[in-house]
């Protein structure tokens, strides 16, 4: 249909369909103002709403040390087990494999420092000694590697302390020397290959304290043992962290780059001429990147790995007195 | 023939103004799209009172390496729990049934070494001791000052009845929580102030069948 022409009788018939239009073309608009008003306007219900008066929550106290069951680099005191030493001895001692890896948190560039972190929660501390120290391998044969547990230079590996190395070192750790009895003069030797972390004047007060200045490779090591409530820092409250870190420090040289070597003769971190009478000074026990455990344990420079041995005697300690073990 | 079309119009207009406006106490018909609802004379109001506070409320036992200093007020992860009861009553008009919803209101902390407690913190609502509903969710709260909707609750708040709301604030203890937020402890026999909380409560008229 076209809307051309302009007949009245065809205007007459119009009429209607325009009348039809304007009523809808009025609905449409009615709608759209209906669409177009605020639902304020015809909300069909009433609200209020009134502020609660302001409180201000709050965080208590409390004292809460890590999980040894998961993270195996936690050791728990009194989970370490006894065992009787060939001289009959009864020791509670753990031998730990470490080593600058990714088992241990390295990320295969960075030198760390080998270090221990003591926790607890306990506000009173029992009357036990504590001795936390670290050994290199030995030039010499040390025997073979027998595990306690896992099998790898990792945060769960045990060395047997009763067999082959772990025998050694257990000697090393509880003598100073690891092949004859008690008593007998530690050998410089052996005594290159001593880092201390708890042990001679080592205290929660005074965590980097070091031996006696030593001369001309004169430097026996001191390994003796540490008073439980000396070495922890009981829980009092009030310490905003209730820890305390040890960092492993030695008297011997462990430069690789200088060419010296723990079993050589210029093992030791002389002031000037390392065999001269000079002063030797400790220094941080840092470990290089190791990417392989057979490289590691076979080493000797104390550089890729170190024996951590962790001891304790007296009164078994509370189940959360915490030794972790941390490259710094 | 223009007189139509004005009058259908301002018809059109007329009935839409008088679609149940608050101001003009107009019935709706049946005839509007949705509930049907009457408009009626009356008020809707509200009073909430003081909240009354439980600020060590135990709630779990501590587990193995955790040590709750003794006497200690204040959130511990599992173990204690800080819970403000409000009252609130609708004081409306009879008939003006209402539904409660909520802004919850979170400032900043009150210091930067709360920051990891606080997004571990978990808030839960209970009315009228029906089963807790979980507000915030551990590791989901706002660094900083944040408002947390509380959608309308089915439960009807009728007049001139007091209702009890709620809100606790806790740590759910998972593996390592409490040994890893050692440090935004409290030190202190009393509780520290995270942040202040301030809820807005608001009642929603129940729309009456005609």
């Amino acid at each position: 249909m076209t809307l051309s022409s302009s007949h009245p009788a065809d205007a007459a018939a119009r009429q209607p369909r325009w009348r039809a239009r304007r009523l809808a073309v009025a609905a449409v608009a009615t709608l759209a103002a209906a669409l177009l008003i605020p639902s304020g306007v015809t909300g069909a219900y009433w609200t209020t709403a009134a502020a609660g008066t302001a409180v201000t929550p709050g965080v208590g106290d409390w004292c809460a040390t890590p999980d040894p069951a998961t993270n195996p680099r936690i050791i728990r005191l009194s989970d370490i087990p006894e065992t009787t030493a060939a001289d009959g001895a009864a020791i509670r001692m753990a031998i730990i494999p470490v080593a600058n890896n990714a088992a241990w948190g390295g990320d295969g560039t960075t030198a760390r420092t080998l270090a221990v972190k003591l926790r607890t929660c306990s506000t009173t501390i029992p009357a036990f000694t504590l001795r936390i120290t670290a050994w290199s391998n030995s030039t010499a044969n040390t025997g073979a590697t027998t595990w306690a547990t896992g099998g790898a230079v990792a945060p769960t590996s045990r060395l047997n302390v009763t067999a082959g190395r772990g025998s050694e070192i257990q000697k090393l750790a509880r003598w100073g020397q690891s092949t004859t009895s008690p008593g007998a003069t530690v050998s410089n030797l052996d005594s290159r290959r001593f880092s201390w972390l708890v042990s001679g004047p080592r205290t929660s007060s005074a965590p980097t304290a070091a031996p006696a200045d030593c001369h001309n490779r004169d430097c026996t090591p001191n390994f003796a043992a540490v008073a439980g409530a000396s070495a922890f820092v009981a829980n009092n409250w009030t310490a905003t962290a209730p820890s305390v870190t040890y960092s492993a420090a030695t008297f011997a040289l462990n430069n690789p780059a200088a060419g010296s070597d723990w079993g050589s003769a210029a093992g030791l971190n002389a002031n000037g001429n390392p065999n001269s009478n000079s002063v030797v000074s400790a220094t941080a026990t840092t470990m290089a990147p190791s990417a392989s455990d057979a490289t590691a344990l076979a080493s000797t420079d104390g550089n890729l790995m170190q024996w951590v041995v962790i001891q304790w005697s007296g009164t078994t300690p509370p189940s959360d007195l915490l030794a972790e073990i941390v490259l710094l | 023939m223009k007189t139509p079309l004005t009058l259908a119009l301002a018809t059109g207009l007329a009935a839409v103004l008088l679609l149940g406006a608050q101001g003009s106490l107009a019935s709706l018909t049946d005839s509007a799209a949705g509930p049907a609802t009457v408009i009626q004379s009356g008020s809707l109001s509200m009073a909430v009172g003081n909240p009354t506070a439980a600020v060590n409320e135990v709630y779990g036992t501590a587990p193995a390496g955790v040590v709750v200093r003794p006497g200690s007020t204040g959130i511990i992860p599992g173990v204690q729990r800080q819970s403000y009861t409000y009252t609130i009553t609708n004081t409306g008009t009879a008939r003006a049934t209402a539904r409660l919803s909520a802004a919850l209101a979170f400032s900043s902390p009150v210091e930067p070494r709360y920051s990891a407690l606080r997004s571990s913190l978990q808030v839960s609502v209970s009315i009228d001791g029906q089963p807790e509903m979980i507000v915030v969710a551990a590791g989901s709260m706002a660094s900083g000052a944040a408002t947390v909707a509380l959608p309308e609750q089915a439960l009807v708040f009728t007049p001139n009845t007091q209702h009890t709301v709620v809100v606790r604030f806790s740590i759910p203890a998972t593996s390592g929580t409490a040994a890893a937020l050692i440090d935004s402890r409290s030190a202190a026999a009393e509780a520290v102030a995270l942040f202040t909380f301030t809820p807005t409560f608001t009642l929603t008229q129940v729309p009456v069948a005609s």
